[in-house]
């Protein structure tokens, strides 16, 4: 995709996918626990968003109100909204939701293994919404699921259409469910860290996979992973998020080279340079906030190297510092700028 | 597979030779001298006690007796009563009684017991899931007799919808009983079915069968309920073996002609032969019930079937 044509989409008022402001909250026993606190983000046809952030800073909670299939309650989505196309689902009733689920928005789970039914049969399992959403026969959906299967690479699929899931291996369960999701060439897909409990060459081939399909279809592809490198190979743009908040977000290449936000660079600096293609996330020093405790101030400011008295005072809100590189973060034009330590 | 079904049937003989061989040895340990029971109040003239006791294999070894017992059995022949009636017909036209009852009773169980349990995992926390909470707890928690007892004063008596005993009037007669031998598990049933259920549906596969677009009822039907009836098939499947034995009371009750209402007449008059006849047949369901389910099992989880 083309510098001008990203423009021309951050110009338009609608996207294809665009999650703005979103809220939600877990009732906890001393009142509710925060877990999205204003998530914004948007994805275009034939882009795709990688979304990092480490365990629990809300990336699979985000993708859930989107799908609408989170429990509520116990959560309860507190405000925000969720726009495809132009149209906010989360005002929708729930036959207009299921209309837009699998056709205008697929969803892989993050656990392959868990995501497919022990019981049933893989091939059908892939193929059975082309029956009851576009009312196919059992024999024309049969030969799209098995070329479905084939899309996807999954070898020898007229045999197995047949098997059930655990006679897949873990790349081939990953495949399946990828096929399962694009059975109505949804417009987005959303693959919730896709690679994670598969070996270091499956998951190269199931990123190229995602990649190749994407090419094919134009559709938009929202990739939730840990892993940077994952993110540096086929994303064009990253949401980075930190306590239930986007604190980061821009051009790849761009936050690659000097990201925007001191959470941001000290990922990137804890993936080995020489294979941070394969690398996943180290842990950071410190953890990451309770949520629920009052908070006030910058998030990250206890992890901070940069923290300042103004982080403590107010939270920073995600703002552009230079062309196209928005951050929350006070100090944004200093991180972007290379200075590494606190000025006081 | 095959295998998988030679090895189960194998060890379901081998329950089969070992509980009767039990039953048969208690049987006739118990105090008692059947010669004496049958001669009643008087002392039993020696010439008769010595032709019963020939008649009866009575002074064989107990061993040999068990061996020829076993080898009637395979022929169908499980010996007579002391007033020489032949106890596989006996039984033989009994069974059919009993096994009426316990189709109508486990028929409660399945549409009532799963029925309440879908529902109540599907509303969790509302008012059918409350309701059937407080209907499971006064399932498990009152005798079951007492039920009977109450059911037979109301609705037989006092309304005259259901006849209060016997099998006179055909199905009607089978719908109380049933109702009563069946409603202890049937609110077990409603509560396995309830958290099988509701555990299901929080699994990643039934959230995937949501997220790809399928209507509710499918998602439900389709993809949850079916993984959370395993356990139900199997505890429907064990309750076989305890319905024949909660007969033995509900017959009772009830007055059925079943096979139930023969054992507690045989133990209350020390009719042994009747009383393994009995267990014999009991442990005969019981195992081949087993064995059903043990195959049902292979055939609702793949994972079996293929290992
Ligand atoms: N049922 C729940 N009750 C309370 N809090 C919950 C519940 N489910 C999730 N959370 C919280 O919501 C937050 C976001 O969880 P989420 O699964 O979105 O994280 P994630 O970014 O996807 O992490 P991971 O990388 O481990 O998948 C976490 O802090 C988690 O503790
Ligand atoms: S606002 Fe302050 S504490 Fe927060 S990331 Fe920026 S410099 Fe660090
Ligand atoms: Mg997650």
């Amino acid at each position: 995709m083309s510098d001008t044509t990203r423009k021309g989409n951050t110009m338009a008022t609608e996207h294809l996918l665009e999650v703005h402001d979103l809220q939600v909250e877990f009732g906890g026993e001393d009142g509710p626990v925060p877990v999205l606190r204003g998530v914004s983000w948007h994805v275009d046809r034939g882009e795709t968003l990688a979304i990092l952030g480490e365990s629990g800073s809300g990336k699979s909670m985000t993708a859930q109100v989107i799908m609408g299939i989170l429990e509520a309650p116990p959560a309860r989505i507190g405000g925000g909204s969720v726009r495809w196309n132009g149209r906010d689902l989360l005002g929708l009733p729930e036959a207009a939701r299921r209309e837009v689920r699998g056709q205008g928005i697929g969803m892989v789970f993050q656990d392959s293994l868990s995501a497919l039914n022990p019981v049933l049969r893989v091939g059908p399992q892939i193929g059975e919404t082309l029956r009851t959403r576009l009312g196919l026969s059992r024999g024309e959906a049969r030969d799209r699921t098995v070329e479905l299967m084939r899309q996807v690479r999954i070898p020898d699929a007229e045999q197995r259409y047949r098997q059930y899931p655990h006679q897949f291996s873990g790349g081939m369960r990953q495949r399946a469910v990828i096929a399962m999701a694009l059975a109505l060439s949804p417009d987005v897909l959303i693959a919730d860290e896709p690679t994670t409990a598969l070996d270091a060459t499956v998951q190269v081939q199931i990123l190229r996979l995602l990649q190749t399909l994407q090419g094919e279809s134009g559709m938009g592809l929202v990739l939730i992973t840990h892993d940077f490198g994952a993110a540096a190979s086929i994303a064009d743009r990253v949401a980075v998020m930190y306590a239930g908040r986007v604190v980061e977000t821009g051009m790849v290449r761009d936050i690659f080279r000097r990201p925007a936000h001191p959470y941001t660079k000290a990922l990137l600096d804890a993936v080995p340079r020489a294979d941070r293609r394969a690398g996943q996330l180290a842990a950071l020093p410190g953890q990451p906030p309770v949520l629920g405790k009052e908070t006030s101030g910058c998030p990250f400011r206890f992890r901070c190297p940069l923290a300042e008295t103004v982080c403590e005072e107010r939270e920073p809100v995600l703002s552009e510092h230079a062309q196209g590189r928005w951050s929350a973060c006070h100090l944004g034009k200093d991180v972007i700028a290379g200075v590494l330590t606190a000025h006081s | 597979m095959s295998r998988y079904i030679m090895s189960r049937v194998l060890q379901a003989v081998l329950v089969l030779v070992g509980a009767t061989f039990v039953i048969f040895v208690i049987t006739f340990a118990l105090p008692g001298d059947p010669v004496q029971a049958l001669a009643g109040e008087r002392a039993a003239d020696p010439a008769f006690a010595e032709a019963i006791r020939a008649r009866y294999h009575l002074d064989e070894p107990l061993l040999q007796q068990y061996v020829r017992f076993l080898a009637g059995a395979l022929h169908g022949d499980l010996g007579q009563t002391y007033s020489g009636q032949d106890v596989a017909q006996m039984l033989g036209e009994r069974i059919w009684v009993s096994a009426q009852l316990a189709a109508f009773a486990l028929a409660f169980q399945i549409v009532i017991g799963v029925g309440a349990g879908v529902l109540s995992a599907l509303r969790r926390n509302g008012v059918a899931d409350t309701g059937v909470r407080i209907f499971t707890l006064a399932g498990l928690s009152i005798p079951f007799f007492v039920t009977a007892f109450v059911l037979q004063l109301v609705v037989g008596v006092k309304f005259g919808w259901l006849p209060v005993a016997g099998t006179e009037d055909g199905f009607l007669s089978y719908i109380m009983p049933g109702f009563v031998l069946g409603s202890l598990s049937t609110a077990y049933v409603a509560r396995l079915t309830r958290g099988q259920l509701a555990e299901s549906l929080r699994e990643d596969y039934v959230r995937m069968a949501t997220a790809k677009g399928l209507t509710r009822v499918r998602v439900v039907a389709h993809h949850a309920l079916r993984n959370s009836l395993i356990p139900v098939v199997t505890f429907l499947g064990l309750e076989v073996g305890a319905l024949l034995s909660g007969a033995v009371i509900t017959e009772s009750i009830f007055n059925i002609p079943g096979m139930g209402q023969a054992m507690a007449r045989a133990v209350y008059l020390g009719e042994r032969t009747t009383v393994v006849g009995v267990v014999t047949v009991f442990v005969f369901v019981y195992v081949v019930a087993n064995l059903l389910v043990d195959l049902l099992y292979a055939v609702l989880d793949p994972r079996i079937r293929y290992a």
